[in-house]
Protein backbone atom coordinates (compact mmCIF):
# COMPACT_ATOMS: atom_id res chain seq x y z
CA UNK A 1 0.00 0.00 0.00
CA UNK A 2 1.12 3.22 -0.86
CA UNK A 3 0.71 5.90 2.02
CA UNK A 4 -0.96 9.35 0.06
CA UNK A 5 -2.64 10.49 3.46
CA UNK A 6 -0.43 12.61 5.18
CA UNK A 7 -2.50 15.55 6.11
CA UNK A 8 -4.37 12.93 7.97
CA UNK A 9 -1.35 11.47 9.76
CA UNK A 10 2.25 11.79 8.76
CA UNK A 11 3.62 8.13 8.03
CA UNK A 12 5.89 6.70 8.36
CA UNK A 13 6.34 7.66 12.32
CA UNK A 14 10.01 8.32 12.85
CA UNK A 15 11.48 5.22 14.21
CA UNK A 16 13.32 6.96 16.73
CA UNK A 17 9.93 8.36 18.23
CA UNK A 18 8.62 5.03 18.57
CA UNK A 19 11.69 3.54 20.53
CA UNK A 20 11.56 6.61 22.63
CA UNK A 21 7.97 5.75 23.70
CA UNK A 22 8.74 2.40 24.64
CA UNK A 23 11.99 3.99 26.69
CA UNK A 24 9.27 6.38 28.21
CA UNK A 25 7.12 4.02 29.59
CA UNK A 26 9.82 1.83 31.14
CA UNK A 27 11.33 4.87 32.98
CA UNK A 28 9.17 7.81 33.34
CA UNK A 29 7.11 8.20 36.61
CA UNK A 30 4.74 11.70 36.70
CA UNK A 31 6.57 14.71 35.73
CA UNK A 32 6.02 17.17 38.04
CA UNK A 33 4.74 15.02 40.47
CA UNK A 34 7.89 14.59 42.66
CA UNK A 35 11.54 14.42 43.51
CA UNK A 36 12.54 11.60 42.98
CA UNK A 37 14.33 9.73 39.82
CA UNK A 38 11.18 8.30 37.62
CA UNK A 39 9.60 11.92 38.07
CA UNK A 40 12.49 14.14 37.51
CA UNK A 41 13.24 11.94 34.18
CA UNK A 42 9.81 12.62 33.49
CA UNK A 43 10.13 15.81 33.43
CA UNK A 44 13.28 16.32 31.76
CA UNK A 45 11.79 14.57 28.91
CA UNK A 46 8.77 16.95 28.95
CA UNK A 47 11.00 19.68 29.25
CA UNK A 48 13.71 18.71 26.53
CA UNK A 49 10.63 18.12 23.86
CA UNK A 50 9.48 22.07 24.85
CA UNK A 51 12.96 23.68 24.38
CA UNK A 52 13.14 21.63 20.70
CA UNK A 53 9.60 23.01 20.38
CA UNK A 54 10.59 26.50 21.47
CA UNK A 55 13.27 26.65 18.99
CA UNK A 56 11.90 25.54 16.12
CA UNK A 57 8.55 27.39 16.55
CA UNK A 58 10.43 31.00 17.84
CA UNK A 59 9.17 30.57 21.22
CA UNK A 60 10.25 29.93 25.32
CA UNK A 61 10.37 26.86 26.44
CA UNK A 62 7.80 28.07 29.29
CA UNK A 63 5.56 29.37 26.48
CA UNK A 64 5.05 25.83 25.32
CA UNK A 65 1.90 24.23 26.62
CA UNK A 66 1.44 20.41 25.72
CA UNK A 67 -2.56 19.16 24.18
CA UNK A 68 -3.41 16.15 23.24
CA UNK A 69 -3.42 17.45 19.67
CA UNK A 70 -4.17 20.46 17.78
CA UNK A 71 -7.76 20.22 18.06
CA UNK A 72 -7.50 20.76 22.11
CA UNK A 73 -4.97 23.52 21.16
CA UNK A 74 -7.62 25.30 19.27
CA UNK A 75 -10.16 24.98 21.74
CA UNK A 76 -7.84 26.30 24.58
CA UNK A 77 -6.89 29.17 22.14
CA UNK A 78 -10.45 30.03 21.11
CA UNK A 79 -12.25 29.73 24.45
CA UNK A 80 -9.53 31.23 25.89
CA UNK A 81 -9.05 34.13 24.41
CA UNK A 82 -12.60 35.26 23.85
CA UNK A 83 -13.74 38.20 25.07
CA UNK A 84 -17.74 38.47 25.67
CA UNK A 85 -19.31 40.03 23.53
CA UNK A 86 -16.63 40.08 20.96
CA UNK A 87 -16.73 39.61 17.19
CA UNK A 88 -14.28 36.84 15.75
CA UNK A 89 -12.82 36.58 12.09
CA UNK A 90 -12.46 33.40 10.57
CA UNK A 91 -11.64 31.92 6.76
CA UNK A 92 -13.75 30.27 4.36
CA UNK A 93 -10.97 27.58 4.60
CA UNK A 94 -11.33 26.74 8.48
CA UNK A 95 -11.55 23.10 10.05
CA UNK A 96 -14.14 22.14 11.89
CA UNK A 97 -11.76 22.46 15.04
CA UNK A 98 -12.14 26.14 14.91
CA UNK A 99 -15.98 26.52 13.39
CA UNK A 100 -17.04 23.73 15.85
CA UNK A 101 -15.41 25.56 19.10
CA UNK A 102 -16.50 29.09 17.83
CA UNK A 103 -20.03 27.58 16.93
CA UNK A 104 -20.62 26.83 20.79
CA UNK A 105 -19.21 30.31 21.70
CA UNK A 106 -21.53 31.99 19.46
CA UNK A 107 -24.76 30.04 20.29
CA UNK A 108 -24.27 31.29 23.61
CA UNK A 109 -23.96 34.53 22.25
CA UNK A 110 -20.32 34.77 23.73
CA UNK A 111 -19.19 36.21 19.98
CA UNK A 112 -20.44 36.79 16.91
CA UNK A 113 -18.23 35.69 14.13
CA UNK A 114 -17.67 37.11 10.64
CA UNK A 115 -16.10 35.42 7.58
CA UNK A 116 -13.67 36.73 4.93
CA UNK A 117 -12.94 34.72 1.53
CA UNK A 118 -9.80 33.11 0.72
CA UNK A 119 -8.84 33.99 -2.98
CA UNK A 120 -7.20 30.44 -3.94
CA UNK A 121 -5.50 32.29 -7.17
CA UNK A 122 -4.71 35.67 -5.43
CA UNK A 123 -2.89 36.81 -2.36
CA UNK A 124 -4.37 40.57 -3.24
CA UNK A 125 -7.55 39.69 -2.70
CA UNK A 126 -7.06 37.12 -0.25
CA UNK A 127 -6.35 40.40 1.63
CA UNK A 128 -8.59 43.15 0.70
CA UNK A 129 -11.33 40.27 1.66
CA UNK A 130 -9.77 39.88 5.20
CA UNK A 131 -9.47 44.12 5.66
CA UNK A 132 -13.15 44.26 4.77
CA UNK A 133 -13.92 42.30 7.84
CA UNK A 134 -11.44 42.34 10.17
CA UNK A 135 -12.62 45.93 11.69
CA UNK A 136 -13.55 45.72 15.28
CA UNK A 137 -12.25 42.40 15.62
CA UNK A 138 -11.43 40.58 19.15
CA UNK A 139 -9.87 37.50 17.68
CA UNK A 140 -8.85 35.99 14.55
CA UNK A 141 -8.62 32.53 14.02
CA UNK A 142 -7.15 31.33 10.27
CA UNK A 143 -5.26 28.15 9.32
CA UNK A 144 -2.08 28.56 8.00
CA UNK A 145 -2.84 26.40 4.95
CA UNK A 146 -5.92 24.43 3.99
CA UNK A 147 -6.11 20.92 5.06
CA UNK A 148 -8.46 20.33 1.62
CA UNK A 149 -6.41 22.00 -1.19
CA UNK A 150 -3.33 23.19 0.48
CA UNK A 151 -2.98 26.96 -0.23
CA UNK A 152 -0.86 28.43 2.02
CA UNK A 153 -2.64 32.19 3.98
CA UNK A 154 -0.80 35.08 3.50
CA UNK A 155 -0.39 35.30 7.34
CA UNK A 156 2.17 37.83 8.28
CA UNK A 157 0.19 40.10 6.03
CA UNK A 158 -2.98 39.66 7.73
CA UNK A 159 -1.19 40.15 10.64
CA UNK A 160 -0.22 43.50 9.72
CA UNK A 161 -3.87 44.49 8.55
CA UNK A 162 -5.70 43.49 11.84
CA UNK A 163 -6.45 45.34 14.95
CA UNK A 164 -3.61 45.46 16.68
CA UNK A 165 -5.74 44.96 20.17
CA UNK A 166 -6.96 41.32 18.40
CA UNK A 167 -5.77 37.85 19.44
CA UNK A 168 -4.54 36.32 16.73
CA UNK A 169 -4.79 32.38 16.37
CA UNK A 170 -3.36 30.37 13.87
CA UNK A 171 -4.12 26.76 13.18
CA UNK A 172 -0.47 25.37 11.85
CA UNK A 173 -2.00 21.77 11.27
CA UNK A 174 -1.04 21.30 7.95
CA UNK A 175 2.07 23.12 8.02
CA UNK A 176 4.12 22.57 11.02
CA UNK A 177 7.11 20.27 9.90
CA UNK A 178 6.35 21.06 6.31
CA UNK A 179 7.88 24.50 6.00
CA UNK A 180 9.40 26.73 8.60
CA UNK A 181 6.50 28.17 11.18
CA UNK A 182 8.01 30.76 13.69
CA UNK A 183 5.05 32.36 15.83
CA UNK A 184 7.71 35.72 16.06
CA UNK A 185 8.18 36.14 12.08
CA UNK A 186 4.54 35.34 11.67
CA UNK A 187 3.21 37.94 14.47
CA UNK A 188 0.57 35.37 15.71
CA UNK A 189 -0.09 35.47 19.28
CA UNK A 190 -0.96 31.46 19.58
CA UNK A 191 0.18 29.04 17.14
CA UNK A 192 -2.06 25.30 17.67
CA UNK A 193 -0.05 21.97 15.75
CA UNK A 194 -0.09 18.60 16.23
CA UNK A 195 2.89 16.21 16.64
CA UNK A 196 1.49 13.53 14.36
CA UNK A 197 1.41 15.46 11.12
CA UNK A 198 3.94 16.98 9.22
CA UNK A 199 6.48 16.07 12.15
CA UNK A 200 5.75 12.70 11.95
CA UNK A 201 5.77 12.27 15.92
CA UNK A 202 2.89 10.03 18.17
CA UNK A 203 -0.94 10.96 17.55
CA UNK A 204 -2.32 11.96 21.00
CA UNK A 205 -0.02 15.07 21.29
CA UNK A 206 0.16 18.69 19.73
CA UNK A 207 1.40 22.29 20.94
CA UNK A 208 -0.21 25.45 21.98
CA UNK A 209 2.71 27.88 21.46
CA UNK A 210 3.09 31.55 22.90
CA UNK A 211 4.26 34.07 21.17
CA UNK A 212 7.09 35.68 23.55
CA UNK A 213 6.38 39.15 22.18
CA UNK A 214 2.33 38.98 22.75
CA UNK A 215 1.19 38.88 25.92
CA UNK A 216 -1.94 37.07 25.66
CA UNK A 217 -2.85 35.34 28.47
CA UNK A 218 -5.33 32.42 27.92
CA UNK A 219 -8.39 31.27 30.58
CA UNK A 220 -7.62 28.06 31.29
CA UNK A 221 -10.13 25.60 29.64
CA UNK A 222 -9.55 22.36 32.37
CA UNK A 223 -8.68 22.97 35.33
CA UNK A 224 -6.75 19.97 38.17
CA UNK A 225 -3.82 18.94 39.50
CA UNK A 226 -0.62 20.39 38.20
CA UNK A 227 2.11 19.05 40.77
CA UNK A 228 2.62 22.70 41.91
CA UNK A 229 1.23 25.82 44.15
CA UNK A 230 -1.29 22.40 45.93
CA UNK A 231 -2.63 24.60 48.88
CA UNK A 232 -4.32 26.86 46.15
CA UNK A 233 -7.93 25.87 45.33
CA UNK A 234 -7.03 27.90 41.73
CA UNK A 235 -4.91 27.21 38.90
CA UNK A 236 -0.96 28.55 38.76
CA UNK A 237 -1.03 32.14 36.77
CA UNK A 238 2.32 30.80 35.03
CA UNK A 239 2.14 29.37 31.77
CA UNK A 240 2.65 26.12 30.88
CA UNK A 241 1.21 24.92 34.00
CA UNK A 242 -1.98 27.51 34.19
CA UNK A 243 -3.51 25.56 30.92
CA UNK A 244 -1.51 22.60 31.68
CA UNK A 245 -3.92 20.03 34.16
CA UNK A 246 -3.45 16.17 34.86
CA UNK A 247 -0.77 13.63 33.89
CA UNK A 248 0.66 14.68 30.48
CA UNK A 249 1.14 12.14 27.56
CA UNK A 250 4.62 11.20 28.64
CA UNK A 251 5.23 8.79 26.30
CA UNK A 252 3.77 10.74 23.15
CA UNK A 253 5.62 13.78 24.27
CA UNK A 254 8.94 11.30 24.36
CA UNK A 255 7.98 10.30 20.51
CA UNK A 256 7.75 13.62 19.69
CA UNK A 257 10.86 14.88 21.29
CA UNK A 258 13.00 12.22 19.36
CA UNK A 259 11.09 12.87 16.25
CA UNK A 260 12.29 16.87 16.37
CA UNK A 261 15.90 15.31 16.81
CA UNK A 262 17.34 15.82 13.53
CA UNK A 263 14.70 17.26 12.00
CA UNK A 264 15.25 18.70 8.30
CA UNK A 265 12.53 20.45 6.10
CA UNK A 266 11.18 18.32 3.24
CA UNK A 267 12.54 18.34 -0.29
CA UNK A 268 11.69 15.87 -2.21
CA UNK A 269 8.04 16.14 -1.41
CA UNK A 270 7.76 19.48 -3.24
CA UNK A 271 8.97 17.77 -6.26
CA UNK A 272 6.83 14.58 -5.96
CA UNK A 273 3.98 17.73 -5.86
CA UNK A 274 4.45 19.43 -8.81
CA UNK A 275 5.28 16.29 -10.80
CA UNK A 276 1.78 14.73 -9.78
CA UNK A 277 -0.10 18.48 -10.68
CA UNK A 278 1.23 18.19 -14.08
CA UNK A 279 0.45 14.40 -14.24
CA UNK A 280 -2.66 14.60 -13.62
CA UNK A 281 -3.96 17.78 -15.62
CA UNK A 282 -3.36 15.64 -18.44
CA UNK A 283 -5.74 13.28 -17.23
CA UNK A 284 -8.47 12.67 -19.16
CA UNK A 285 -12.18 13.21 -17.05
CA UNK A 286 -9.19 13.96 -13.62
CA UNK A 287 -10.20 17.83 -12.34
CA UNK A 288 -8.56 19.23 -9.88
CA UNK A 289 -10.00 21.74 -7.55
CA UNK A 290 -7.91 25.01 -6.29
CA UNK A 291 -4.37 23.44 -7.10
CA UNK A 292 -1.88 25.54 -8.71
CA UNK A 293 -0.85 27.05 -11.50
CA UNK A 294 2.33 25.74 -13.11
CA UNK A 295 5.06 27.55 -11.14
CA UNK A 296 3.21 29.01 -8.12
CA UNK A 297 3.20 25.40 -5.95
CA UNK A 298 5.74 27.40 -3.39
CA UNK A 299 1.87 29.00 -1.89
CA UNK A 300 0.81 25.06 -1.47
CA UNK A 301 1.44 22.55 0.87
CA UNK A 302 2.21 19.14 -1.07
CA UNK A 303 -1.92 17.78 -1.28
CA UNK A 304 -4.11 17.82 -4.38
CA UNK A 305 -7.68 17.47 -4.08
CA UNK A 306 -9.74 16.22 -7.28
CA UNK A 307 -12.83 14.47 -8.68
CA UNK A 308 -12.90 11.81 -11.86
CA UNK A 309 -16.06 12.97 -13.89
CA UNK A 310 -19.14 11.52 -13.10
CA UNK A 311 -17.47 9.41 -10.31
CA UNK A 312 -18.38 9.41 -7.08
CA UNK A 313 -15.76 10.57 -4.52
CA UNK A 314 -15.67 7.87 -1.86
CA UNK A 315 -16.05 5.16 -4.49
CA UNK A 316 -13.06 6.60 -6.76
CA UNK A 317 -10.77 6.32 -3.09
CA UNK A 318 -12.17 2.97 -2.73
CA UNK A 319 -11.08 1.55 -6.23
CA UNK A 320 -7.50 3.45 -5.58
CA UNK A 321 -7.35 1.91 -2.27
CA UNK A 322 -7.83 -1.71 -3.72
CA UNK A 323 -5.08 -0.71 -6.18
CA UNK A 324 -2.63 -0.12 -3.42
CA UNK A 325 -3.05 3.43 -2.62
CA UNK A 326 -4.28 5.10 0.56
CA UNK A 327 -6.13 8.64 -0.23
CA UNK A 328 -9.00 10.39 1.73
CA UNK A 329 -12.34 10.79 0.10
CA UNK A 330 -14.90 13.44 1.76
CA UNK A 331 -15.31 16.59 3.10
CA UNK A 332 -12.08 16.43 5.01
CA UNK A 333 -13.88 17.78 8.17
CA UNK A 334 -14.00 21.15 6.55
CA UNK A 335 -17.02 22.14 4.89
CA UNK A 336 -16.21 25.73 4.68
CA UNK A 337 -13.37 24.82 2.32
CA UNK A 338 -15.27 22.63 0.02
CA UNK A 339 -17.77 25.49 -0.34
CA UNK A 340 -15.03 27.56 -1.36
CA UNK A 341 -13.31 25.21 -3.71
CA UNK A 342 -17.38 24.72 -5.21
CA UNK A 343 -16.61 20.88 -4.14
CA UNK A 344 -19.32 21.14 -1.39
CA UNK A 345 -21.79 18.94 -3.02
CA UNK A 346 -19.88 16.35 -4.42
CA UNK A 347 -16.66 16.03 -2.10
CA UNK A 348 -13.29 15.32 -3.03
CA UNK A 349 -10.90 12.74 -2.82
CA UNK A 350 -7.65 14.21 -1.21
CA UNK A 351 -4.11 13.38 -2.05
CA UNK A 352 -1.34 14.59 0.52
CA UNK A 353 2.34 13.76 0.57
CA UNK A 354 5.09 13.65 3.04
CA UNK A 355 9.06 13.47 2.72
CA UNK A 356 8.26 9.44 2.22
CA UNK A 357 6.82 9.44 -0.98
CA UNK A 358 8.61 8.88 -4.00
CA UNK A 359 8.76 9.92 -7.91
CA UNK A 360 8.07 6.23 -8.59
CA UNK A 361 5.42 5.67 -6.03
CA UNK A 362 3.79 9.11 -8.09
CA UNK A 363 4.46 7.42 -11.67
CA UNK A 364 2.75 3.97 -10.16
CA UNK A 365 -0.05 6.22 -8.94
CA UNK A 366 -0.64 8.11 -12.40
CA UNK A 367 -0.54 4.63 -14.30
CA UNK A 368 -3.30 3.27 -11.65
CA UNK A 369 -5.88 6.57 -12.10
CA UNK A 370 -5.17 6.49 -15.57
CA UNK A 371 -6.34 3.02 -15.81
CA UNK A 372 -9.33 3.99 -13.75
CA UNK A 373 -10.25 6.92 -15.28
CA UNK A 374 -10.03 4.46 -18.61
CA UNK A 375 -12.15 1.72 -16.99
CA UNK A 376 -16.00 1.90 -17.26
CA UNK A 377 -17.92 3.13 -13.91
CA UNK A 378 -19.50 1.05 -12.24
CA UNK A 379 -20.58 3.02 -9.09
CA UNK A 380 -24.19 4.10 -10.91
CA UNK B 1 24.51 24.41 53.67
CA UNK B 2 23.30 25.14 50.44
CA UNK B 3 20.93 27.62 48.91
CA UNK B 4 17.68 26.76 47.39
CA UNK B 5 15.93 29.29 44.81
CA UNK B 6 12.01 28.11 45.00
CA UNK B 7 10.19 28.42 41.68
CA UNK B 8 6.42 27.55 40.87
CA UNK B 9 6.48 24.50 38.59
CA UNK B 10 9.22 21.83 37.27
CA UNK B 11 9.03 24.03 34.09
CA UNK B 12 10.66 27.21 35.59
CA UNK B 13 13.06 24.72 37.54
CA UNK B 14 14.50 22.74 34.31
CA UNK B 15 14.63 26.33 32.62
CA UNK B 16 16.60 28.04 35.60
CA UNK B 17 19.09 24.75 35.58
CA UNK B 18 19.41 25.07 31.94
CA UNK B 19 20.56 28.81 32.16
CA UNK B 20 22.85 27.85 35.28
CA UNK B 21 24.80 24.60 33.02
CA UNK B 22 25.26 27.36 30.06
CA UNK B 23 27.05 29.93 32.90
CA UNK B 24 29.31 27.05 34.53
CA UNK B 25 27.14 27.26 37.53
CA UNK B 26 25.92 23.48 39.19
CA UNK B 27 23.22 23.27 40.18
CA UNK B 28 20.44 20.08 41.47
CA UNK B 29 16.93 20.01 41.28
CA UNK B 30 15.12 19.46 44.97
CA UNK B 31 11.89 19.09 46.70
CA UNK B 32 13.42 19.86 50.19
CA UNK B 33 11.34 20.80 53.28
CA UNK B 34 12.87 23.99 52.39
CA UNK B 35 10.44 24.29 49.24
CA UNK B 36 7.82 23.22 50.38
CA UNK B 37 7.61 25.99 53.45
CA UNK B 38 7.25 28.71 50.91
CA UNK B 39 4.33 27.52 49.08
CA UNK B 40 3.01 23.85 49.28
CA UNK B 41 4.45 21.71 46.52
CA UNK B 42 6.87 23.35 44.17
CA UNK B 43 10.22 22.69 43.26
CA UNK B 44 13.77 24.13 43.90
CA UNK B 45 17.46 24.44 42.25
CA UNK B 46 19.83 24.62 45.11
CA UNK B 47 23.34 25.85 44.27
CA UNK B 48 26.86 26.53 46.17
CA UNK B 49 25.82 29.86 49.08
CA UNK B 50 28.69 31.69 47.10
CA UNK B 51 27.02 31.47 43.64
CA UNK B 52 24.01 33.29 44.79
CA UNK B 53 24.75 36.61 43.89
CA UNK B 54 25.18 35.43 40.04
CA UNK B 55 22.12 32.87 40.37
CA UNK B 56 19.80 36.02 41.26
CA UNK B 57 21.22 38.49 38.89
CA UNK B 58 20.95 35.45 35.75
CA UNK B 59 17.03 34.11 37.51
CA UNK B 60 16.36 38.41 36.95
CA UNK B 61 17.53 38.75 33.73
CA UNK B 62 15.81 35.50 31.96
CA UNK B 63 12.37 37.37 34.10
CA UNK B 64 11.42 34.08 35.48
CA UNK B 65 9.60 34.53 38.21
CA UNK B 66 10.75 33.49 41.91
CA UNK B 67 8.84 32.23 45.00
CA UNK B 68 11.87 32.50 47.46
CA UNK B 69 15.08 31.35 48.74
CA UNK B 70 15.98 29.12 51.47
CA UNK B 71 19.03 27.49 52.99
CA UNK B 72 18.97 24.16 54.06
CA UNK B 73 21.94 22.41 55.48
Amino acid sequence: MIYFDNAATGMPKNPAAIKAMTEAMLKCGNPGRGGHPYSVEAAETVYNCRKKLAAMFGSRPDLVIFTSGATEALNIAIKGANRRGGLTVVSSMEHNSVIRPLNVLRRRGETSLRQFRVDIESDADTLENFAAVTRGASNIVVTHASNVCGRVLPIKEMRALAPEDAVFILDASQTAGHIPVSVTELGADVICLPAHKGLCGPMGVGALIINPESGVYLDSLIEGGTGTNSKSPDMPDQYPEHLESGTQNVAGIAGLSAALDGFAYPVRERRVFAYLLRAMRLLPGITLHGAPEPGKEEAFMPLILFNQTGADCETLAEKLAEAGFALRAGYHCSPAAHRTLGTYETGGVRLSLGEGNTLREAERFIAALAALTEAPDDSK
Amino acid sequence: MKRILVLSSVTYALRVQDILKQNGIYSNLTRSPAVRSVRGCGYGVSFSPGDEPRVRALVAAAEIPVLGYAGER
